[in-house]
């Protein structure tokens, strides 16, 4: 009885709230309804897919095969785990330089500079290029025959075929695309100093350089950290500019994990095994993600 | 007040923009006939749009049926033809399958049981009679049509006469010539044999096919008894290693054209598309360029030269199969196919006039529209002494990979050619164990 009493209560709890706010929830309803049916239910079918043998080039496929999907990555796959560690790589290097490129650039950025708006302006120039055109553009400078690189450095170097130069090739590209955003992103941290601090650290015997590290850097750390973590989600999705330089290869010399979802599902019309590798890299990502506020966290603490 | 009016505002807007993913397909699954008996449909064609010569074939074809058949509506989806299967499998998959489709190889949707078999359809205009063997063949799988050709592809090496002649090189007839003509060419400082071995593999692949077909050899045939002959390939491209560019690794058509354009390759692969990519980059190889046939391989008797078709096929599970088979009807007519072959490059069909095609090529290369018809009569004469059909491999766009990978790490000289044997066997089997 009393049961039936609290469930009632809930219910007229909720009525009440809903004719209170019904406006509010009417606002919210087109991205729930978003949410759901391009967020939500693409993700529960992917995880469903990745225990099925879904091909669609053989007719029947389709059925539940358990974790075999996932054995077949993890433990006989040859170039599964040259991948995941391609990826790390990928992420790693470009976030970290594109840091640390952007930290100085917004610095300048950020003095009262002739013509500054137009130096803000230029600086946007590669974040909206479209990036297959960039990486177009980056596969014909990088050309060992006809490059601009080569002709510049009098050079004969096959940028994108050796595998001592193809890494830091592509990473230069993708440095140079994710530098403005990064370089926005520290600006609009750098303008949220205030003044007050720096003159009461200059007062107190600082050097610039000392202000910088001691008062700027941990005042934007909570910037620097949520910007950190978009980056590093961004370029972990981030498909085209390899696709568009190496295509992952030679073989999977440059291959990470968003080329090889692209190349079991819709190259090989593997949808089962497309779909493993796709649960997988979102489970790397979220264990990265936490690490790295764990580890951030730890540090702030300190 | 408001307040309603806010909540009835927000529904409406709310209903609309679900209206929107709602199944485009309700207009297509309307009657073929109207009352009057007119021919009524919409038709949903998947044509590759990349260069404006194709989609001005597609404009003219959506206008010749429109006026001959007024109640027939054409939307095209121009894709690449690296994204139309991608695209053409997912529309399939979630039941909602374009009516027509330009195929080059039917093997993955015949695979995928997505095409209408067409024999039932052929009538006194369109039969294998009036088309190039090879080409109507390569639209065959196990004896039935998916698909009528439009266009033949004819595939072959082709020389740099101006090179061959400056060092006074003679036609290749052997591989022996080949191997010796590269060492010649690379000894002055040009490259003699250059690849396109980037991107995704095709070319790489297409290639190697190339020259396993002149040693009796399909690329998928890894077993014991086709050891030897896979071998002697790649021998044979491991001889002539040190002769490619080095930056070949990282090339896809475009920059292996360019390298042709500027003069610096002594044999290449190509095909009837030959002009509408060298154009991109410049016309002066026009007037230096020979197809020959790639001579045969110590396994081989003869030359054999690959000849693919690009043609249009019908998807099983379009409603309007009768208004489909009008679009193909009106594509196949000699007008239309002298549009689509003189643009690009040589029709499959046997009865369009030479004549007709010419004056297309004209317009459409009016620098060097003499030199394309020289050239298309030179692959159509190889194609007749030496063609035989595209082999069709299931799932050959992941032995594609598989094959790039150790071709290009044994022109590195990362591994030898038994190794790479080894590893292109391994990768080719387990692909067909799966």
């Amino acid at each position: 009885m009393v049961a039936v009493m609290g469930v009632d209560i809930m219910f007229d709890t909720i009525k009440l709230n809903f004719k209170k706010f019904n406006i509010a929830y009417m606002f919210i309803l087109p991205t729930l309804l978003y949410l759901l049916v391009f967020q939500i239910y693409p993700l529960v079918e992917s995880v469903r897919l990745s225990f099925t043998d879904l091909s669609f080039i053989k007719p029947g496929s389709g059925n539940y095969v358990g974790l075999e999907n996932y054995k077949e990555l993890l433990f006989r796959d040859p170039n599964f785990w040259t991948i995941v560690l391609n990826s790390f790589v990928w992420v790693l290097a470009s976030t970290v330089f594109q840091y640390a490129l952007a930290i100085p650039a917004a610095v300048i950025l950020n003095q009262k500079l002739k013509l500054r708006f137009l130096w803000r302006g230029l600086m946007m120039v590669p974040w909206v290029t479209p990036v297959v055109i960039m990486g177009l553009i980056w596969k014909w400078i990088y050309d060992g025959d006809y490059g601009l690189l080569n002709y510049y450095l009098n050079t004969d170097i096959v940028w994108l075929g050796d595998s001592t130069t193809v890494w830091p090739a592509v990473l230069l590209a993708s440095i140079w695309k994710g530098l403005p955003y990064a370089t926005i992103m520290v600006l609009a941290g750098l303008q949220g100093v205030p003044y007050s601090l720096l003159e009461a650290a200059y007062i107190d015997g600082c050097s610039k350089l000392q202000a910088f590290y001691r008062v700027t850097i941990p005042v934007m750390m909570p910037i620097l950290v949520v910007s950190t973590m978009i980056s590093i989600v961004l370029t972990w999705t981030k498909f085209e500019m390899i696709w568009v330089l190496t295509a992952g290869g030679p073989g999977v010399e440059t291959s990470i994990l968003p080329t090889y979802i692209y190349t079991k599902a819709f190259q090989n019309f593997d949808m089962g095994v497309g779909s493993a590798v796709a649960v997988l890299s979102m489970f790397a990502m979220i264990v990265f993600v936490v690490i790295y506020f764990k580890v951030l966290y730890r540090l702030n603490n300190d | 007040m408001h307040r309603k009016l806010l909540f009835v505002f927000l529904c409406l807007l709310l209903a609309f923009s679900l209206a929107g993913c709602g199944n485009s397909e309700t207009a297509s699954q309307e009657e073929d006939h109207s009352n009057s008996g007119e021919l009524k449909a919409n038709l949903k064609i998947m044509w590759p749009g990349t260069s404006e010569t194709e989609k001005e074939v597609a404009a003219k074809l959506k206008e010749k049926v429109e006026s001959d058949y007024s109640g027939i509506n054409i939307e095209f989806i121009f894709l690449s033809w690296s994204d139309m299967e991608q695209k053409m499998a997912v529309m399939v998959q979630s039941g909602d399958s374009p009516d027509l489709m330009m195929v080059q190889d039917i093997t993955n949707p015949v695979a995928m049981d997505a095409l209408e078999p067409l024999d039932g359809y052929l009538n006194d205009a369109i039969n294998e009679e009036k088309f190039i063997p090879a080409a109507w063949e390569n639209m065959q799988s196990g004896g039935t049509l998916y698909a009528v050709p439009g266009l033949a592809i004819i595939y072959s090496h082709v020389l740099n006469t101006q090179l061959f002649e400056a060092y006074g090189i003679d036609t290749p007839e052997t591989w022996d010539d080949v191997i010796s003509a590269s060492h010649t060419l690379k000894e002055n400082g040009k490259y003699g044999y250059a690849m396109a071995n980037g991107g995704e593999g095709r070319f790489a692949f297409r290639d190697f096919m190339m020259v396993s077909l002149s040693n009796d050899l399909v690329p998928d045939q890894v077993d014991d008894s086709n050891k030897e002959k896979y071998l002697e390939v790649l021998h044979f491209f491991n001889d002539i290693a040190g002769d490619m560019p080095e930056s070949q690794i990282t090339w896809e058509y475009p920059e292996l054209f360019k390298a042709w354009e500027a003069g610096d390759v002594g044999i290449m692969h190509t095909g009837n598309y030959f002009t509408a990519n060298v154009i991109d980059h410049g016309n002066e190889a026009m007037d230096r360029t020979r197809p020959f046939a790639f001579p045969a391989g110590p396994s081989a008797d003869k030359p054999q030269i690959m000849v693919g078709a690009v043609g249009m096929a019908m998807f099983k599970d379009s409603k309007h199969k009768e208004a489909a088979w009008k679009v193909i009807e009106a594509l196949m007519s000699p007008d239309m196919l002298a549009q689509w072959g003189g643009s690009i490059n040589t029709t499959a069909a046997n009865f369009v006039e030479t004549a007709m095609l010419e004056e297309v090529a004209e317009s459409v290369y009016p620098d060097v529209y003499k030199q394309h018809v020289a050239l298309s009569q030179k692959w159509s004469e190889l194609a007749e002494q030496y063609g035989v059909p595209m082999p069709k491999i299931l799932m050959q766009n992941q032995m594609e990979k598989v094959v790039q990978s150790a071709l290009v790490r044994m022109l590195k000289r990362e591994i030898t050619p038994e190794e790479a044997y080894e590893e292109i066997r391994n990768g080719i089997e387990k692909i067909k164990e799966n």
